[in-house]
Order: structure tokens, then sequence, then C-alpha cells
């Protein structure tokens, strides 16, 4: 009989089978789950850059310092409640000249040159902490008035610069496009957690709708698993591919954001087996 | 007798020049009353190269000059002063011609070149000079003594002769001292500093008092515009002759003050000057007083399909701004060869030449290289405004000639044209220099690269006179064949009139012996002149198209400022000394917008200020500029730049914005701007736009910051 009722479980949870639900083991009930959560982003970030570039060395840091301190001062009269400016690394970098670029595109040998200019570049992010609590309106206002702001103080606002880069493999150049904006979560861990809970009340659920049709009751957490959720509903595949390639708690931030301003999904997925009873 | 007393005191002392040295001061410090702007705003494409430059139009190295300047060196260094005087006295006067090379880019004639060389030997040498010159040098001088008493015309080339030739003996300072006056009274305010300074420079021993020397010379820095250097003697004499006085106008006066006087006159003079260009942009947003469109939307899109259709080209015509020039009254825009007038003052437009829908359909031609979009000039001279300009009509033609016209200012009526088709094939370059009575222009026959220097009289047209500058080679036009030459730059120094071909080379010329006195040469001309012309799918289109930047020329207390084209050097030259003041490295797109008296400010995507007599960078900023009519505007302590995000203004001190004023012109690829009258003019790609300024307020004590 007891054979017979574990077989029956198994043939039930076979019949159900759905990417999320289904049932294994000899004496209790398997189920694999997902919980999604969608929350409100709470931070806004806008890429920009600031550089320098000049055959002197000591002209390049003067153009840069100008325009850094032009920007900062530019983006801080603002007075935007909750936002900073956070700077990271500064690229030093020794730039060819265009008639080097052309010559390494076809491949020719390029001549190096004395007077190749000196760059310098920082990236800036533009943060904005706790825009959960405005309105899309306000949101739009406070991005539109920065995006103003860093234009007229000569910011490249959305990456390193504006400049079409030249691609060998299609023969062309070709624009930069990238975008202007991330919003994100602040508290990744606290969504996450919010979307595990979630993932193990509809394990629950699946385990007592697989009992019911075995006529048995749902017992213990036997076993529990954090899996890799089966389909990824954020919508920044780049951003989750450029997490999973540099772990670490920063980059994984880089999971729950997007370029758009709408709800961040967040997904966990669990694999839970569960005592059974007669 | 002391030497200062050999001479008759009517040439030695200012008193007895008094009426004319006041006469001349009234007529310094009334220039310094405001002209009208005439400056126009040129949009030219200089990218070229010549083979030699223009060496051509002036005498060559002499040979035997050159062996003569090597031997005198050579002895000189070994001390064989007998020799090496010998070498000097074998190459008599007439002989002494043709251009040396100084060492440090300039060519200078062969006799100034000697008279250096002379006057720079040690002591030693002077002493030898001395020994066997001083004979024949009293021997002038007394002939100058009786010239000078006979009041004979001759007297000047009798103490040139000294000048030159025995300038170290005791009687070259007291020559130097009369040349100076002559030159003074002449208005040679050039010349007169020059033979002053080489009494403070090379002839200490002298027993003229130097405090009259300073003052003379001081004077005459005032007269020619030179403040820093009048400041400069100023301070010289307070600190080595606090208490020393000059006889001027019949009265002794403190010779430092007499000189702080000058220059206290000569800045509130300025001040004044400064005060009365000055302008304040209204509070908020600027609402055009007036907009004159002359490229319709329809004409907009045309030149996008034109520019699209034929990227291939990259002509810069996407981002041209067409060059304008203004008077009190009116604003002139000269666009693809359609001239027309705007009255400052109502926004009418007061004439054209031609239907602003005929230039759309060439814009195909005009972004498949057929036309140097430098070469359409503009400048307004009084009642006249001259043009360069190739008719629509010849757009298809290889290497047409380029008419220059003058129309009427007020009508549009044409008074003349030179050159073109119907001229004699000759071709004008886009150099519309007004000078004295005349319109300084350079052209060549058609497809020649020999390039002359004209005088042009504005009232009919004639050539009054005009230099040969020798070859231009130019650059090909890789697109549509022939050459293009850019357009190059003219100054006046003093007497002398300063050109800069575009090619690394600047003459020196005399307009009065309409010959050329000397060269700097800042770098040896290309061997090959054709650039590499490979493209590439939406390649950016580089930025000295972009910004259509020029090659430009300042002169600034008597010194030249000059960047060209393509060429990331920015140089300060004082042709007069022969010296580079400074050099340094810039961006080679970018471009001289102006100069005031800290800073000579260059343009590209960002301006940057440099210190005038440093060349230090004092600061840098990146503006939203895109395109071409690169262009500043200074009032009081700000600098203006109209940008398509509006009209910056900025601290001149340190390049902070001040404000930002919207102009709502962020759809233009290129925006200049004007001050006329009480009205601040925009010139885009498509429009021209006059808003009206509000009066000047007093200057604030503290400057702040808004939004």
């Amino acid at each position: 009989m007891s054979y017979w009722k574990h077989s029956l479980v198994v043939g039930l949870a076979l019949l159900m089978a759905t990417p999320s639900v289904f049932a294994q083991g000899k004496s209790g009930i398997s189920v694999k789950a997902t919980g999604l959560v969608k929350l409100r982003a709470d931070v806004l970030e806008i890429d920009a850059n600031v550089s320098g570039s000049s055959e002197l060395a000591g002209d390049a840091i003067t153009k840069y310092r100008n325009n850094r301190q032009r920007a900062v001062e530019a983006i801080e009269a603002l007075q935007v409640p909750g936002l900073k400016v956070k700077s990271g690394r500064i690229d030093i970098t020794s730039q060819p000249d265009a008639a080097s670029q052309q010559a390494r595109m076809r491949g020719m040998p390029v001549t190096p040159t004395a007077n190749r200019p000196l760059n310098l570049a920082e990236p800036l992010s533009l943060r904005i902490d706790g825009i959960d609590k405005l309105t899309n309106d306000q949101i739009l206002e406070t991005l539109v008035k920065i995006v103003d702001a860093g234009k007229d103080a000569g910011i490249a606002i959305g990456g390193p610069d504006g400049q079409p880069v030249y691609n060998q493999f299609t023969g062309s150049y070709q624009s930069n496009g990238a975008a202007m904006v991330r919003f994100r979560l602040s508290d990744v861990e606290g969504a996450r957690q919010q979307a595990f809970d979630e993932a193990m009340k509809n394990a629950r659920r699946q385990g007592d709708r697989l009992a019911k049709l075995a006529g048995l009751k749902l017992g213990k957490v036997r076993a529990i698993n954090e899996t890799t959720p089966a389909q990824n509903n954020s919508p920044n595949q780049m951003n989750l591919l450029i997490a999973m390639m540099n772990a670490g708690a920063e980059k994984e931030a880089e999971q729950f954001s997007t370029n758009s301003l709408q709800e961040i999904p967040v997904t966990a997925s669990l694999d839970v087996e569960f005592e059974v009873g007669e | 007798m002391t030497m200062s007393n050999r001479l008759p005191s009517a040439l030695l002392c200012i008193h007895s020049t008094s009426s004319r040295f006041i006469t001349t001061l009234v007529l310094i410090f009334s220039s310094f009353i405001p002209r009208p702007a005439s400056a126009q705003m040129r949009v030219i494409r200089a990218n070229l190269s010549s083979a030699n430059g223009g060496q051509q139009s002036m005498a060559g190295v002499d040979e035997a000059v050159q062996n003569a300047v090597t031997d005198f060196e050579r002895h000189s260094e070994r001390g064989e002063w007998q020799k090496a005087f010998r070498v000097l006295d074998n190459l008599p006067v007439e002989k002494r011609v043709g251009m040396l090379p100084t060492g440090d880019g300039f060519l200078i004639p062969a006799e100034t070149r000697l008279w250096q060389m002379l006057v720079n030997v040690n002591a030693e040498g002077r002493a030898a000079f001395r020994l066997f010159h001083e004979p024949n040098a009293k021997k002038l001088y007394s002939k100058l003594e009786s010239e000078l008493a006979a009041n004979d015309p001759q007297v000047t080339t009798t103490a040139r002769a000294i000048y030159d030739q025995y300038f170290i003996t005791s009687f070259g300072d007291d020559a130097a001292n009369l040349l100076g006056d002559v030159a003074f009274e002449r208005g040679e305010f050039a010349e007169a500093i020059t033979r002053w300074k080489s009494i403070l420079d090379y002839h200490t021993d002298t027993n003229i008092p130097l405090p009259r020397i300073l003052v003379k010379t001081a004077a005459a820095y005032v007269a020619s515009g030179r403040a820093r250097e009048a400041s400069s003697l100023f301070s010289q004499l307070k600190q080595q002759y606090p208490s020393e006085l000059v006889k001027i106008a019949g009265k002794e006066v403190n010779a430092a003050d007499y000189v702080s006087h000058l220059v206290s006159n000569m800045s509130k003079a300025a001040e004044a000057a400064v005060a009365s260009t000055r302008f304040d942009l209204p509070p908020g947003a600027l609402q055009p007083a007036w907009r004159v469109q002359y490229l319709s939307s329809k004409g907009r899109v045309s030149l996008q399909q034109a520019v699209a259709s034929n990227s291939y080209y990259q002509s810069g015509l996407e981002t041209v701004v067409p060059n304008s020039a203004a008077d009190s009254e009116r604003v002139y825009v000269n666009w693809m060869g359609v001239i027309f007038a705007v009255e400052v003052s109502t926004g009418k437009l007061a004439w054209r030449t031609d239907s602003f829908d005929k230039v759309p359909p060439h814009f195909a031609e005009m972004q498949q290289g057929r036309v140097d979009l430098g070469q359409y000039s503009i400048q307004v001279v009084g009642d006249r405004v001259v043009t360069t300009a190739l008719p629509l009509d010849r757009l298809n033609y290889w290497q047409p000639p380029i008419p220059l016209t003058c129309w009427n200012a007020k009508t549009g009526e044409k008074h003349w044209s030179l050159g073109g088709e119907q001229g004699g094939q000759q071709s004008y370059l886009g150099l519309l220099y007004p000078f004295q009575d005349h319109l300084l222009v350079i052209s060549h026959a058609q497809q020649q690269s020999s390039m002359t220097l004209g005088a042009i009289s504005l009232a009919n047209g004639v050539n009054k006179w005009s230099i040969s500058l020798g070859t231009f080679e130019g650059k090909n036009n890789p697109y549509s064949g022939g050459r293009i030459f850019s357009v190059p730059e003219v100054s006046e120094v003093g007497n002398q009139l300063c050109l800069m071909n575009q090619s690394g080379l600047v003459l020196r010329i005399s307009p009065e012996e309409k010959k050329v006195l000397g060269q700097f040469v800042m770098y040896e001309q290309k061997t090959t002149t054709d650039g590499d012309n490979y493209y590439y799918s939406d390649t950016p289109l580089p930025e000295e198209k972009r910004f259509h930047t020029r090659g430009r020329m300042l002169v600034r207390d008597g010194v030249l400022l000059i960047k060209e084209v393509g060429k990331s050097e920015l140089y300060c030259v004082d042709m007069e000394s022969q010296k580079v003041v400074w050099k340094r490295p810039t961006t080679s797109s970018s471009m001289i917008v102006d100069a005031d008296d800290q800073h000579v400010y260059l343009m590209n995507s960002e301006l940057s200020a440099y210190d005038r007599a440093t060349g230090k960078l004092h600061w840098s900023i990146r503006l939203p500029v895109s395109g071409g009519g690169l262009s500043l505007a200074s009032s009081g302590d700000s600098v203006f730049v109209a940008t398509q995000r509006g009209i910056y203004e900025l601290h001149q001190q340190d390049g902070r914005v001040a404000r930002i004023v919207r102009t709502g012109q962020t759809d233009s690829s290129g925006i200049s701007m004007r001050v006329v009258g009480n009205h601040l003019v925009t010139v885009t790609n498509y429009d021209v736009t006059g808003y009206q300024l509000s009066k000047p307020e007093p200057p604030k004590s503290e400057t702040t910051t808004s939004k």
C-alpha cells in the first residue's frame, strides 16, 4: 500500500510537470518553486565622464581639473536632495593622433610620435537615493535638470564619450549607444529575501497540492536548495551577464537594475523537499 | 663739451618739438576712440602648405654677405679684431643687401644683421673697433654737424650711416638719438623706439642723460599703444631715477611722474574705450527682437540630404556659418555668394544680391568639394561692402577664379568687380583688409600659385600698388581637383604690415617702400601637399572642418599672436626685435578668437585662456559647441560665447560660468555672435537673429553665480 501511494505521488507529480513543480524521491515531496517580487527602484544613477586632453601634460591636468570642478559645481548647485557625485578611477592614456589611428585600421605601421596628447578621464556616477518616494514625474523632472546641467557643464553623459568608434568587423564607424541612466535597488539582500520568502510560500503551496492529491499530509522540510531561476525576468540581460562574470556584492547589484523607469523584478528559485505523513 | 651738446638742442630735447609732441600725443589718445566694429567672422579652411612660402618675393640670402658674416664670427671668436673689422670694411653699405638668418626663424635684412653682430661684440672688440674707426666716425659726425647747421635734408642719411657702421663708437648714440627724434616727429613710433632703445641696450656709456631717453622711449611706446612696455620703463625710472628732471614743453618735470602721467592717460583712454563697448545681457532667457531666416526649413532638409548623399566628401557644409561683417547700422552676410544686409535696429532685410532660394539647389556641388567654403569673405569699409564669392553658376567649373566685388552698403548696388571670368581670370583669396584709404587683397592668376598683395582703391577698384609674395603652393582639393589656398592674415605693427601666409611664414612688409623687410619662418614647408584621403563609413567630421577653424594672427602691445590652422603651435612673436617671446603647443583644431590684457583665447569645443605674457594655460572649459562660427565677445570682467545651448557668460579670470542665457537656438549647427549698437546679433547656419541688450549696470563689487 505504502509503495502504491508513493508511486501515485510520483505519478501525479510527473503529470503536473511544469518548469517549477515536480516531485521525486521515495518518501517525500520535492518541488521546485520560484518567487517573484517587483519592487520600485530607489536609486537613480547617471554615468558621466569628465576629461582633459592636451599635448602638454600640465595642460591636460589643468583642463581636467577645470572641467571636473565645473561639472561638480554645476551638479551640486542643483541642490537635488539625495544627489551624490561618486568618483572612481582616473584613466590616464595617451591618445594616438588621427593619422596613426587610420594607419592602424588599414594595417599599416604606425609611426610613434612624441607629441601624442595625454588624456585624463574620470568616470563619475551621479547617484540619487530615495527616488522610490518620488512620483515618476518628479523623477523625470530631476533627471532632466541633471542632464541639462551636465550638458551645460560639458560633461559627457551616458558613457566615456559620444565619439563614434571604428568597428573593424563592419568596416565602419558606430556610435556608442550607451544608456544614460540606470535605476536600481539599494537593498539587494532585502529584495532577494522577499523573493525567497515568496518562493518558499509557493513551494509549500505546491507541496500541499501534491500531498492532497496523494492523500498525504505535507511534513517538514527535509532539504532545500537555492537554484538558478529557470527564466530571468530582469530586462537588463547585459547587466546580469556582467554580474555573473564579475562576482562580488557590488556587481551583484547590477542584476537588479534597469535602464527604464519601471518596477524591478527580483526572482528567487528553490528546490524544496518535504517529508510526507499518512 | 658733452656728446649730447654736440648736436643742436633742437634735435635733442623734447621741448624743442613740444608742439609736435603734444599734437602727437593728442593723436595717440584720439586713437583710442572706439571705432565701429568692422571685424569679420570669416570661416576659413586653412590647411594649405607651400613649397617655398613666398620667399621668392624678396631678395634672398646674398652669398658674399653670408660669407662675410661667417668670417666675422670666426675672427671674433679668436679675438682677431683687426681681421674681423676688415671683413666689414670690405663690405660697403651698397653691398649689404638681401636677407640673413638670425638662427631662430627670422630672416632679416643683411644690414640689420650686420649691425647686430657689431653691437654684440665684447668689451675688447668694442675697444678695438673704436681704436680703428673712431676717426672715420668723427669725420662723418662733423659732416652731420655741418648738415644740421645748414638744415640739409641729407642729415638723416649721414646719421643713418653713423648708426649703421659706427654705432659702437662714441658718436653712435647721438646718431641714434637724432634718428629717433626724426622718426618720432614723423609718427614712426616703432622706428623711434628701435633707435632710442639701441642706446639703452647697447650704448650704456652714453653721455645723453638716460632719463631723457627713457622718457622719450616711453612716450613712443604709449604712442604705439604698448602700455606694458611703457609701464616697464616707468618702473625703471622710478627705481633708478626717482628725482631726475626732464624738460617737457619748456617746463622741468619729474621724469617718472611724467611717464606715469602718460601711462595713466593711456589706461584711462583704454578704459573709456572698453566702457563704451560694455554690454550686459538681460536677466532670464533672451527673446529675439527680430529674426531673418535665409535658409528655409525646406532648404535645411535639402542641405541634410545633400550632405547625407555625399557624406564621403566631408566638406563641413552642414556646420558652416556664413561670414558676416557689421557697421553701426547693419549686419552684412555672405551666404555662399548671396550677399544680404539686415538693419540692426529693426531686423528689416535691407537688401540682398539674389534670392535665397537659388542656393539650396547647389548644396550637392558644394558638399562635393567644388568650392572652398573659406573663400566666402565679407568686409565693410565705410559705405562699401566688399566680398569674395564664387558665382553659383560657376560651381561646377574646374578651379574657377573667384571675383572681388564691391557693393554699396546702403543699397546693395554693385560698384565694381575685379577678377573672375569677366576680369582676366584673376582669382582673389578671402583676405580683405582695410588699410589707410585702400583695401589690401591677395590675388593670383587662375590655376597659378604666384600671389600678389595689392592695395585696391575702394572708390573705383583701381590697383594702387602691389607687391609680389611669391608662390603659395596650396593644397590639392582631394575631391574635385584644383588647388585650395587658405586665406592669409594681415596685421599692422607700427607702420609696417605683417602678413601670415598660412604656410608657416610671416612676412614683414613696408607699405611705404613696397617691399618685404623681413620674415619669420615658423616651420619648413612640406614637400608633399596632399593629405590622406581614406574614407570609412560614418567617419566623424574632422574637428577642423566641423568648427571651420582658421589660422589667425592678432597684434597686441606690438607683438604678434599667431596660430595656423592644422598646426598645434601658438606663437607670440616680436617682429620688431626679431624674438619669439614664447611658443607653446595647443590643439591643432583650435583657433585664436580674441586676446585681452591678460589672455589670448583659443577655441574649438573648448575655450582655453593662455597667459599673454608667458603662454601658460590659465584655464580651459569644455563648451557645447558643435559647429562653425567660433567667436567671443568681451565686456567688463566677462567673456561671452554663443553656443547651441545659449550664451555662456564666463568669468574672465578663471573661466567659471557666471550664467547661461538661453537663446532657443538649440537646433543650429554653428553660431557666431557680435555686438552691434544695443543689439547682440547671432548668425547661425540658417538665420540671423537680433537680441536687444540692456544698458550696462555699474561694476559690481561681487559677482554672483547663478544658473
